[in-house]
């Protein structure tokens, strides 16, 4: 293990290789600062660009944006008051008000630290436990692997910031998507309307392409020919003493502990972990009055955590082939089409590739500070430049990524439909990374539980057959009741409410 | 980025439709060929297809003095580069290059868009058998050994297939229709899940395509148990002489043979040179080699005996429906 790891340094380290994270990262501060442009995007963007390069270099790159990107998210937070990505969203609560105080560029620097010391401290985790759990992953059983992948999905549904409902109908319609076409175990045509490119199914990466590029470029067209005015016009970045950060160790740990487990469990990511990460330091703090108003801590708290996910996604994407978020989901997505195969056996079969991957994190998070340092500026000036310059790039490399897979032009139409889809449901507040998520975890778990039920006889007992499947179903279960519970009681108050109203009246 | 054609062949297309005017086909068939020849794959590259059509390509460069490229049309589980040859301009300059049994299947078991009738066939060029491989620690030795065990213990023992509609789960259905045996045949959704399966003896026994696992049955890991079809064209001796379902009472040869295809409408002067050309191209020292390294000699099946092969294939899918 170790040996695979200091190999994997070796070659990463390699200018060639250290150049590509290097502008990875560049793109990821870029696209993270830019509000609305997200990592899932970037990666899936480039994915066309990146098929003439070797499986390890194309996901250098990746791992640049991904890692970066979340520090990037604060830029906007910060300086806009509109977080650059959904994970900066809890930045915004106490980075604004410091900025508004004449403090930006501590803020800022308050953020490029916490994301480093949270992305590199999940990089240790991620070292230790993915060749564990790889290990232990090999003994798995399809049974284990599709309680695992529904386990995920629950866990999307109920962490989505709308409601749980909303998420649920995500997760379905992902379902949907992904049963169209053969069905592996009968061999029956699904969905299909008889149309011979349906056959096989949904193109998967006209599907990403179609929610995550033209989707986001059609909700952002109303910031085509506007400009963003910043808090303040001089800004640079001004790292914290050391020993402050050591005295705030505090709000920096908690959040990059929430990160690691959240981003380790198949489904939440990075989104939902600042808003606990944020609420229980400020729930442990010694004055909470302050929180809100321009308080260190709360920026520290959502920045390591957002960083720490990256190390924690780490862990179900390589050793189950399950992803953490909408970027793991991508980037699986991207082993398929560079011709690796994604599961309990990675590790076995692309060893080297997965401790590259590992390697290229750490160097992501060191790049990601260094760069941040030494042009913060050029960042903010393109936050003041007009979308209308990047939204033409975005939806030529979506065709191509659309095309490029198969070589044909009907998941491009497939593509230009999620993304008309996807539009329509974003404004309506559909989490859409849900249907995402579905899209992808979909086969996994079908051919999982088939295959289960095959080696079983048709028995469905083999689910909770052993301790931890029996534990992950009631972990399911609870999941569910608890939100059918919270449904319920809040229509009865929606109701009882109501009613006051109209006995008031 | 990969066109299937090229300006300078639609000028030259032009230009030939020109010529067809004023001397109806024999200047086109003399010149053939005089332009970029396309092969297409209608499946991922990097796969086993892809790396056969880019063995090939190779030496017909050499024969037919022009370029030759492969072009990777997939989607559709093999519709669409199917309907890509079927609906492109019947000029010889865009073949297909599929296994045998990647088109009668899907014709004989599922609803697909083409039919035999729609392809000239040019000529077989690679040949492999299906095969049954078990973990060597299940003490199988032979298929009559899997039977006698599932024959001890009806309904529970497994065999796994890497997808329905191909030559293995044909090959997987005929032995254990013959047998008279009770087992569950499972399909893995591909060959890497079901060599993992196989590897973790989670599965009795599966069926694949040769040569993959040849280094799992070298270095004793699985054993080969029957082949479908004749291994005396495998590069591992031990295995040359291995059993065949002649052995178990069934007249049938299962495998997947790769061969190159025309749309229907070219003409048969185009044809018989395209013929000539392949034919060279798959007896070159080239393509030898790379059989070599790939685990099997390589054939020449003439166009009219592939087209004969496939219409068996065919009537043999049928008859195990």
């Amino acid at each position: 293990m170790i040996e695979g790891m200091l190999h994997a340094f070796a070659t990463v380290s390699m200018p060639s290789h250290l150049l590509l994270i290097l502008l990875g990262t560049v793109l990821g501060l870029m696209v993270g600062a830019l509000p609305g442009l997200s990592s899932p995007m970037a990666i899936i963007v480039l994915l066309p660009i990146t098929y003439s390069l070797e499986p390890l270099s194309a996901f250098e790159l990746m791992m640049g944006i991904y890692v970066s990107t979340k520090l990037g998210g604060s830029f906007a937070s910060i300086l806009l008051r509109t977080p650059g990505t959904p994970a900066a969203a809890c930045t915004v609560l106490d980075g604004y008000p410091m900025a508004q105080q004449g403090k930006a560029s501590l803020a800022l620097g308050y953020s490029a630290m916490a994301s480093t010391a949270g992305g590199l401290i999940s990089w240790i985790v991620a070292i230790a436990f993915v060749p564990i759990i790889s290990a232990v992953a090999l003994h798995s059983e399809p049974a284990d692997i599709a309680l695992l992948a529904v386990a995920g999905l629950t866990l999307v549904a109920s962490f989505t910031r709308a409601s749980m409902v909303r998420g649920m109908m995500g997760v379905l319609i992902g379902l949907l998507i992904s049963s169209v076409g053969y069905d592996v175990q009968e061999g029956i045509e699904r969905y299909s309307f008889g149309h011979p490119m349906l056959a096989s199914g949904v193109s998967f990466s006209a599907v990403l392409v179609g929610f995550f590029g033209m989707a986001v470029v059609l909700s952002d067209l109303d910031m085509v020919g506007k400009g963003s005015t910043l808090v303040s016009d001089k800004i640079g970045m001004q790292l914290p003493s050391l020993g402050d950060m050591l005295r705030r160790w505090r709000a920096w740990t908690i959040g990059t502990v929430y990160g690691v487990v959240v981003g380790a469990i198949p489904g939440v990511g990075s989104d939902g972990s600042v808003w606990m990460a944020y609420a229980t330091v400020r729930g442990q703090s010694k004055n909470p009055e302050n929180f809100g108003k321009g308080e260190p801590d709360g920026i520290l708290a959502p920045e390591s955590s957002n960083n720490a996910t990256t190390g924690g996604t780490m862990i179900p994407m390589l050793t189950l082939g399950i992803p953490g978020d909408g970027s793991t989901a991508v980037m699986l997505g991207a082993m398929i089409l560079h011709g690796l195969q994604p599961g309990v056996t990675l590790m076995q079969t692309s060893g080297d590739f997965v401790y590259g991957i590992l390697a290229s994190l750490f160097y992501a998070n060191i790049f990601m500070l260094v760069v941040a340092l030494a042009s913060i500026r050029l960042f903010i000036a393109i936050l003041r430049r007009d979308r209308a310059s990047i939204f033409p790039f975005i939806l030529v490399f979506t065709v191509i990524g659309a095309f490029a897979e198969d070589n044909q032009i009907f998941p491009v139409y497939v593509a230009i439909a999620c993304g008309v889809a996807g539009y329509i449901l974003e404004a309506r507040k559909f989490p859409v990374v849900t249907i995402v998520l579905g899209t992808i975890l979909g086969p996994i778990i079908e051919y999982n539980v088939r295959l289960g039920l095959a080696y079983s006889a048709g028995d469905w007992s083999t689910f909770v057959g052993t301790w931890p499947r029996a534990i992950m179903v009631a972990a399911i279960a609870f999941l569910v009741c608890r939100e059918v519970y919270l449904v319920f009681t809040s229509i009865r108050a929606k109701a009882s409410t109501q009613q006051t109203k109209r006995e008031t009246a | 980025m990969r066109h299937s054609f090229t300006g300078r062949g639609r000028l030259a297309a032009a230009l030939a439709g020109i010529a067809m005017l004023t001397a109806p086909f024999a200047a086109a068939a003399q010149d053939y060929p005089d332009d970029t020849i396309h092969i297409v794959v209608p499946w991922r590259a990097g796969g086993g297809y892809d790396t056969v059509a880019r063995a090939l390509a190779k030496p017909l460069e050499t024969v037919s003095g022009q370029s030759v490229v492969v072009d990777n049309i997939t989607g559709g589980a093999g519709n669409a580069g199917m309907l890509a040859v079927k609906q492109s301009r019947a000029n010889g300059y865009t073949m297909l290059l599929n296994g045998s049994a990647d088109i009668t299947a899907p014709i004989v078991y599922r609803e697909v868009p083409y039919a035999l009738s729609d392809y000239i066939c040019v000529g077989g060029v690679y040949q492999t058998p299906a095969w049954v491989i078990a973990n060597s620690a299940k003490g199988f030795k032979s298929w009559g050994d899997y039977v006698e065990a599932a024959k001890a213990a009806p309904g529970t023992m497994t065999l796994g297939v890497t997808d329905l509609a191909t030559p293995d789960s044909t090959l997987a259905e005929a032995l254990v229709k013959k047998a008279g045996i009770d087992v569950r045949i499972i399909p893995f959704n591909g060959g890497a899940p079901l060599k993992k399966a196989l590897l973790g003896n989670q599965v009795d026994a599966g069926v694949l395509i040769a040569p993959v696992m040849l280094e799992e049955i070298k270095n004793g890991d699985a054993v080969m148990l029957v082949s479908g079809g004749s291994l005396a064209n495998i590069n591992y001796e031990p295995l040359q002489a291995a059993e065949t379902p002649a052995a178990y009472g069934l007249d049938i040869e299962i495998g997947s043979t790769r061969g190159i295809f025309l749309p229907k409408d070219v003409p048969a002067e185009i044809a018989a040179k395209a013929e000539e050309l392949i034919g060279a191209a798959a007896k070159s020292d080239e393509f030898k080699e790379f059989g070599d390294n790939f685990g099997f000699a390589p054939i020449w099946m003439p166009g009219e005996e592939f087209c004969t092969f496939m219409q068996e294939e065919d009537a043999i899918y049928r008859s195990i429906q």
